[in-house]
């Protein structure tokens, strides 16, 4: 496996470097994994090794620092090749309320379900928002401090963007990104544990 | 000595802080409700509009960044040509301007000298006068200016006001951030680097000049945020704008580089931005890059009636030869935007 160091570096930098080092590798192909310090360059590697045929995955570390993983090669899925990384805790939050009842209830229980997230140690890896869950992220949700909390601890923040632009409130969006249905499934593919809601 | 470039986590306007989270934090400013204020910063305009008298408004802005190039009087033209370009796709005239300059303690001043004289060239170049400004230390070198201008305020040339039956027309050749991102990759060959930087540097001045005599519908200059994020907000809520992917003029050198995944944050930022407004479906991957390239001093794109557009391209081809018509304005549609 070759490991490539971009922390402070900007892109194309991280880009350039994984992608010499996978032509380097040359048919056999291989293992590249990248550390990088954030999330564009995240992206932008992956939006790389997708274009060139390649499977990717990431695991977010500490203080912002990513580690993307490039497989590159026949035979040689990223679980099997991976250093096996512990991607840690996923929660899945797909609607506004928690469980079956009253509605007003299911509220509470799912802003005090947040604010509790937020006391676990080491934090969720990634939360992910959709369908009605995606009221959870926008702007005047009352659980916007506590997820900014947990972004602050490291946690990713993840929306639906089919969500947002459905109920209209893609602009609203108060704290992490935008994803799409393949960052979601990544992330959900990834996890050690995922807990549904 | 010490490199322009040596010093910069990211230079030009691929710096710009992200659309999405830039309005975020607008959105929680005041509304300031002067009449006179004729384009305030609510409307996202490339300038602000404020009204003297009946025939007479200024137009006020201010644009500044840290190197993209590293030779230090090109880079001077370049910010200086970028911050102009906003009084001139407001449709108004440069009157006057004042420096604006970060530089490090460090570095030797005769850097600094070379690109305050570029800025220079380029106020004196627009007919408008330097006459002052403000410089700080700062650990990153940055340069720019605020400039005023005047122009007729019955004859504002608002960035989102298309009307349906337009024609879309792009200046200049888009690239510009890819082009840069090869350079600072050191894969960039050198007859792309001067496309580049001679594009810069240019004043939208003359374009301009065509423009005045034809009716504008709508015009903006293209920025950081790419072509795409500018036609979303010209499309605003009352059209639709259809993109001609395959009309778009760019640096042919950038269609490699993009291919090659010299690809920039900016655009990935403005890609994240421009989910769920436009459906980049089968776009060759190049293309879509080429149009969420970060620009800085890009070209004015413009909306003006179909019965003239081609009149006017041709007029604007006389300054800006890679000048095309890109598009055109619909009624609104599913989507902001349309590529066709």
């Amino acid at each position: 496996m070759t490991n490539i160091d971009c922390i402070g570096q900007v892109c194309p930098i991280p880009v350039i470097r994984a992608k010499k080092a996978l032509e380097g590798m040359g048919e056999a192909g291989g293992v590249v994994s990248i550390i990088v310090d954030n999330d564009i360059a995240r992206q932008n590697l992956q939006k790389m090794a997708t274009g060139l045929g390649h499977q990717s995955e990431y695991v977010q570390k500490e203080k912002g620092i990513i580690e993307v993983t490039i497989v590159a090669g026949e035979g040689c899925a990223v679980d099997s090749c991976a250093t096996g990384e512990d991607s840690g805790l996923v929660v899945a939050i797909g609607r506004n309320t928690m469980g079956e009842g009253s509605q007003e209830l299911g509220q509470i229980l799912i802003k005090g379900f947040i604010y509790a997230l937020k006391e676990l140690v080491p934090p969720p890896t990634h939360i992910l928002f959709f369908n009605s869950g995606s009221y959870l992220t926008s702007s005047n949700s009352n659980s916007l401090e506590d997820l900014r909390a947990l972004e602050a601890a490291g946690t990713v923040i993840l929306t639906c963007g089919t969500c947002t632009n459905y109920y209209e409130i893609t602009e609203k969006l108060g704290v992490g990104e935008i994803a799409n249905m393949y960052g979601i499934v990544t992330a959900m593919a990834g996890a050690k544990r995922l807990i549904n809601i | 000595m010490m490199s322009l470039l040596s010093n910069c986590t990211s230079g030009g306007c691929g710096a710009k802080i992200g659309p999405g989270e830039l309005s975020k934090v607008l959105s929680g400013m005041p509304v300031f409700g002067d009449p006179n204020l004729l384009v305030g910063f609510d409307a996202s305009d490339d300038a602000a509009v404020y009204q003297i008298d009946s025939d007479t408004a200024i137009v006020s802005t201010v644009d500044f960044f840290s190197p993209m190039v590293n030779d230090a009087r090109s880079f001077g033209r370049i910010a200086a040509a970028n911050a102009l370009s906003d009084v001139y796709s407001m449709g108004g005239t440069p009157l006057f301007a004042l420096n604006l300059v970060c530089y490090p303690e460090s570095m030797e001043l005769d850097a600094l000298g070379e690109i305050l004289a570029g800025g220079a060239e380029k106020i004196q170049e627009a007919g408008a006068v330097l006459c002052g400004g403000h410089s700080i230390y700062d650990k990153e070198p940055k340069y720019g200016l605020a400039v005023t201008g005047r122009l007729n305020p019955n004859r504002i040339w608002r960035n989102n006001t298309p009307a349906p039956g337009d024609q879309l027309i792009l200046t200049k050749p888009l690239g510009i951030g890819i082009v840069m991102a090869a350079l600072r990759g050191e894969m960039a060959d050198e007859q792309a680097v001067q496309a580049a930087i001679s594009s810069m540097q240019r004043l939208n001045k003359y374009a301009a000049e065509k423009m005045h005599s034809f009716p504008i519908s709508a015009c903006t200059d293209i920025t950081g945020f790419g072509l795409l994020a500018h036609a979303r907000e010209m499309a605003g809520e009352a059209t639709s704008l259809v993109l001609y992917s395959s009309e778009l003029p760019y640096i042919p050198q950038a269609y490699t580089y993009a291919g090659d995944y010299l690809i920039t944050a900016a655009a990935q930022r403005n890609r994240n931005h421009m989910q769920g407004f436009v459906e980049l479906g089968d776009t060759p991957f190049a293309l879509q890059e080429l149009m969420l390239d970060p620009q800085t001093s890009g070209g004015l794109f413009l909306s003006a009636p179909k019965s003239c557009a081609q009149e006017l391209l041709s007029a604007i081809q006389e300054v800006e030869p890679q000048a095309r018509i890109v598009g055109e304005v619909l009624l609104p549609q599913k989507l902001p935007i349309l590529l066709r």
